[in-house]
């Protein structure tokens, strides 16, 4: 089967669950954001887990489907249509011919996967089908999709089939944090700042990092650190004091002091949370 | 040397040597990473070597903190520094003008002439200390004392791809088309984000530039390679 993109909406990538082999070498883990989500879609209709799907960001845009087959919606909760009738999350949807797929922004969330039964043809890049779009590589061409770009579904290997899942996407999510490496670093005021307030997520993040709004921290004495590993998750501080969440994209080593890691568990949820979206940090003893 | 093993997140640990950049800290971070590289670990998921430090990735299913510790003490018992094989990668730069866009101020500031600067830029060896920032940026050591500039007051929205700078004691090549800070000196044909897809250098490797013509610029007929300097 093709898939036609009509329009790609703001961001639409292809991901998958990212690649460790290239850390060493300044190469990102990359990967979907809200990996939940992407499996959930991958497992519903019996993929493999790491199959390639389309992560779509806060707009979705629109695809014609070039061929009959099954599709599955996971993730943000949007105004999602085949043809102008809703279908259900979670659930393998059938396509034939000439279905455009239409995808619109939602109440909550920011990303929204389109897994595809089969699988999904994109370059490789350091062991992952992931977009990775600084080094134009991976995924559709290593970049994010074009109106008038055609992807093809390949037959793959089946799996069982499993029906009702629960996706990461909540409101005002209540993210997990542990300590960094430079944790103790830190003043005890701004340590009491992180927590139990209401924060929110930037309109200046993306698939690197997201910036959390409503809070200024002093910052360590100490300042920046010899460049280190960082990951999806470690809360970094730079001199302006306005912390930044590390996400799927993180760069693989910074020089600026690593206040928190945000626990595993909790990383898909805060992936989900919109520019501007609320959440809480809560910090927790390992 | 002495190292210190912390948690980092609940599917992570540091490794952390002493808080400076050296060659001595470097040989205990590389002998370390060579040792994780060697064996597979059961649980290891992936390894950042840094200046200073290593950063563990694990699965917390299958290994823990305590686990971990008893590896890299293993591996720091068993690799000898000068059992590691060293290799080197020469790059071409261009230093002519129409690419060394911070000549007059490298002029000003070295108070050297400019076959000085080229002359000095392109005999040291550099050792890449680490790889990080994006894919194809080489943290490089060994920089001539006589060559340390500070970096520009205010960074380039938009520094060429394959510009090739200096910023106090450090060195690099862009290896795309972002913003910096750095003085550019000259700029290399070669693609190194394209290069890093199929040569892989390595944290430990050694640098060499050498000067080319605008002409040879041109003609871009280099295809930099790994070679064996040193063991096998």
């Amino acid at each position: 089967m093709e898939i036609e993109v009509l329009n790609p909406g703001v961001s639409t990538t292809i991901q998958d669950l990212g690649r460790v082999n290239g850390l060493a070498y300044g190469v990102p883990y990359g990967g979907a954001m809200d990996r939940a989500s992407a499996v959930l879609g991958n497992v519903v209709l019996g993929n493999p887990i790491s199959n390639p799907i389309f992560e779509c960001t806060l707009v979705g845009g629109d695809y014609l489907f070039k061929g009959s087959g099954h599709i599955c919606i996971s993730g943000a909760p949007f105004f999602v249509r085949l043809n102008d009738e809703s279908i259900p999350y979670n659930t393998k949807v059938k396509v034939v011919k000439g279905d455009v797929l239409t995808v619109k922004s939602g109440e909550i969330g920011r990303y929204l996967y389109v897994s595809i039964k089969g699988r999904l043809e994109a370059d490789e890049y350091w062991g992952s089908y992931s977009t990775y779009e600084v080094a134009r590589s991976g995924g559709y061409k290593g970049r994010s999709l074009k109106k008038g770009d055609v992807l093809r579904v390949k037959k793959g290997s089946t799996l069982t089939y499993i029906s009702k899942f629960q996706t990461p996407v909540i409101e005002n999510p209540v993210i997990r944090w542990s300590k960094g490496p430079e944790y103790h670093d830190f003043s005890t005021v701004d340590l009491k700042l992180m927590d139990n307030r209401q924060l929110n997520v930037s309109n200046d993040s993306n698939r690197m990092g997201y910036r959390v709004d409503g809070l200024k921290l002093k910052g360590t004495s100490t300042g920046n650190i010899i460049s280190s590993g960082t990951f999806k998750g470690v809360i970094q501080v730079p001199n302006s004091g306005i912390p930044i969440v590390l996400m799927s994209d993180s760069p693989s080593t910074g020089g600026y002091p690593r206040l928190g890691v945000v626990l595993k568990e909790d990383l898909d949820q805060l992936a989900q949370v919109k520019p501007g979206g609320a959440f809480k940090f809560q910090y927790v003893e390992l | 040397m002495n190292y210190n093993i912390s948690q980092y997140g609940d599917s992570a640990v540091l490794i952390q040597f002493k808080n400076e950049i050296s060659y001595e800290v470097h040989h205990e971070v590389r002998r370390l990473y060579e040792g994780l590289r060697k064996q597979a670990f059961k649980g290891v998921k992936a390894v950042i070597p840094a200046y200073n430090s290593i950063t563990l990735l694990y699965e917390s299913t299958l290994l823990n903190l305590k686990g971990i510790k008893s590896i890299v003490k293993e591996v720091m018992q068993n690799i000898d520094y000068n059992s590691l094989s060293s290799y080197q990668i020469e790059i071409p730069i261009c230093y002519e003008s129409s690419f060394a866009i911070d000549k007059e101020t490298v002029l000003n500031q070295t108070k050297l002439s400019w076959e000085e600067v080229v002359s000095i830029h392109s005999s040291s060896q550099y050792l890449v200390y680490m790889l990080g920032f994006v894919p194809g940026f080489l943290y490089l050591g060994g920089l001539d004392e006589r060559l340390f500039i500070p970096r520009l007051d205010e960074p380039r929205l938009k520094v060429e791809s394959g510009s090739i700078g200096l910023a106090s004691n450090q060195t690099g090549v862009y290896p795309m088309a972002i913003s910096g800070g750095w003085q550019i000196i000259g700029r290399t044909p070669v693609d190194l984000l394209e290069l890093s897809k199929t040569v892989k250098i390595e944290m430990g490797d050694f640098v060499k530039f050498f000067p080319i013509t605008s002409d040879e610029y041109k003609l871009n007929k280099y295809q930099p390679k790994r070679m064996l300097i040193h063991g096998n």
